[in-house]
């Protein structure tokens, strides 16, 4: 039987009754959606913290106290190096006397949920040999889901963290996505509803590359020339080389293929 | 004046070859490591002095620190997977100060920079940049305040440690313990294996406070109070005279 001590006392939180969040679409923003402590012996006023960590990189942000929790606690890693390795750990903290009085064990990035409310969901599904595709009706979605082939070894990790995965498969999502809006569904940026996925995106495309290159006339049953149609083209590569170049996952991406 | 380069694996290679064979005379003189089939430019239109002259590994840090930032380029945009060309180049072009003109010659990965080993620290040029943009100079010192060519205990036995670099406030608690205020300079004896207290202790005691009290948020003097006798010595004396 494999024993244990506990000489300090410090009760241990379950990692289950914790849940980080990641967004695929934003660079390593984090959520921390859940977190339950309500059966631990903890004091009302001790401060609860998110450490992040890797090698000699170092973040904790404060998300309330045991009886005032913060949720959801957006967590942004943008200034930390290593991202892909990250560490993350709950500490509860006594503010008296400073010392820790509950800690979970550590949790790593590749173990998060993604963040259904992002604005592309991600599942895991049995795709045959294809490695993933996009689903504009997928369940109860109102939105386009991402499906990665769930019978790929350590997919769930590659899907966050591994430079190749990062480089070529969201670059092209993105790409299939506002092709589809503009040519296909036809909805221009200019009148679309924040409310529907197709506003959101445009949004987000927006935003990445400001109003750069922007198109004036949209693409409909009077105005469908090839001008036009390649006016539009030319924005939606505009779009994905802004996120292209905004991903710090082009080195590691390079190096890796570098044989 | 150069335009920063990051070697490719052949440049890497190349470079590790010449290290290696550096103790046969024949074999003295650099590579031609600047060009196409060895090395890229740097994305960004960098420049650095190769001529400049370093007094310490501070001095190092402190300068490219300055380079980075009046480019907006942030540490962690240079630090992480896959730029282990930028500093491997680096190391390249001050070769001759990091090593003495070839005569204080080193371990391979303090010129070679391979961050997979964990161990970016001893790492001539990343070393320094790092501690010296993570701590600012007045923290630094204490790991940095050596010729361009050598690499202090402080550097290998605190370095390598998150929760010593990491918190600032525990770099106080060292330099509290271990700098000369007199001398500007690492009091002597620190890392005598002997003595109560040494460096190599400091980590293995810091550890365990770590797992019992939030030493981040710890000012230094309480953390002072929480360490045993052993470090009594070094919290009085301003110079060795053990």
């Amino acid at each position: 039987m494999k024993r244990s001590f506990n000489y300090t006392g410090r009760v241990n939180i379950d990692n289950n009754k914790i849940m980080f969040l990641y967004n695929p679409n934003a660079e390593y923003e984090i959520t921390l959606d859940k977190i339950d402590l309500s059966e631990y012996p903890l004091i009302d006023d001790s401060e609860v913290y998110a450490e992040i960590f890797y090698r000699n990189e170092y973040k904790r942000q404060k998300i309330g106290t045991v009886n005032n929790i913060a949720l959801p606690a957006f967590i942004s890693l943008k200034d930390l190096s290593y991202k892909e390795n990250l560490s993350f750990r709950i500490i509860v903290v006594n503010p008296t006397e400073q010392k820790i009085i509950g800690a979970t064990s550590i949790i790593k990035l590749a173990t998060f949920k993604i963040n259904e409310d992002a604005l592309l969901p991600l599942k895991y599904d049995d795709l045959g040999k294809v490695v993933w595709k996009i689903d504009y009706e997928h369940e109860n979605v109102d939105k386009p889901v991402l499906l990665i082939n769930k019978n790929i070894p350590g997919i769930e990790k590659i899907a966050v963290s591994d430079p190749a995965f990062i480089m070529t498969v969201y670059p092209a999502v993105l790409r299939e996505i506002l092709l589809r809006i503009i040519f296909i569904e036809k909805v221009n940026p200019k009148d679309a509803s924040s409310n529907d996925w197709r506003g959101q995106w445009h949004k987000y495309a927006i935003k990445l590359n400001k109003r750069e290159n922007l198109p004036e006339v949209f693409i409909d049953d009077e105005n469908y020339g090839d001008d036009i149609k390649e006016e539009w083209y030319e924005w939606i590569e505009c779009v994905v080389k802004k996120f292209c170049e905004m991903r710090n996952e082009w080195e590691s991406y390079i190096k890796s293929t570098d044989s | 004046m150069k335009k920063i380069r990051i070697l490719n694996k052949e440049g890497i290679e190349e470079f590790k070859k010449y290290i290696n064979r550096l103790n046969d005379e024949n074999h003295r003189e650099l590579p031609e490591l600047d060009d196409k089939k060895y090395s890229n430019q740097y994305e960004k239109d960098i420049e650095i002095d190769e001529n400049k002259k370093f007094e310490s590994r501070l001095d190092l840090g402190a300068y490219l620190s300055e380079i980075f930032n009046s480019h907006n380029i942030k540490k962690n945009e240079v630090v992480g997977q896959g730029k282990e060309g930028l500093w491997t180049w680096l190391a390249y072009v001050w070769f001759d100060q990091i090593t003495n003109n070839k005569s204080n010659l080193g371990r391979l990965e303090r010129y070679i920079c391979d961050q997979r080993w964990h161990r970016y620290y001893v790492h001539m040029i990343l070393g320094a940049y790092y501690i010296y943009e993570s701590l600012g100079r007045e923290r630094a010192k204490l790991f940095l305040s050596t010729p361009p060519y050598v690499i202090h205990d402080l550097n290998d036995h605190l370095g390598c440690y998150q929760y010593i670099v990491g918190y600032p406030n525990i770099v106080d608690v060292a330099l509290r313990l271990y700098w000369d205020d007199k001398e500007n300079k690492p009091k002597s004896g620190i890392g005598n294996k002997n003595k109560p207290g040494n460096i190599r202790r400091f980590p293995n005691i810091i550890r365990q406070l770590h797992l019992n009290y939030d030493l981040y948020s710890m000012p230094p003097e309480k953390i002072l109070q929480l360490l045993p006798q052993e470090f009594d010595h070094w919290k009085k004396c301003e110079n060795n005279d053990a």
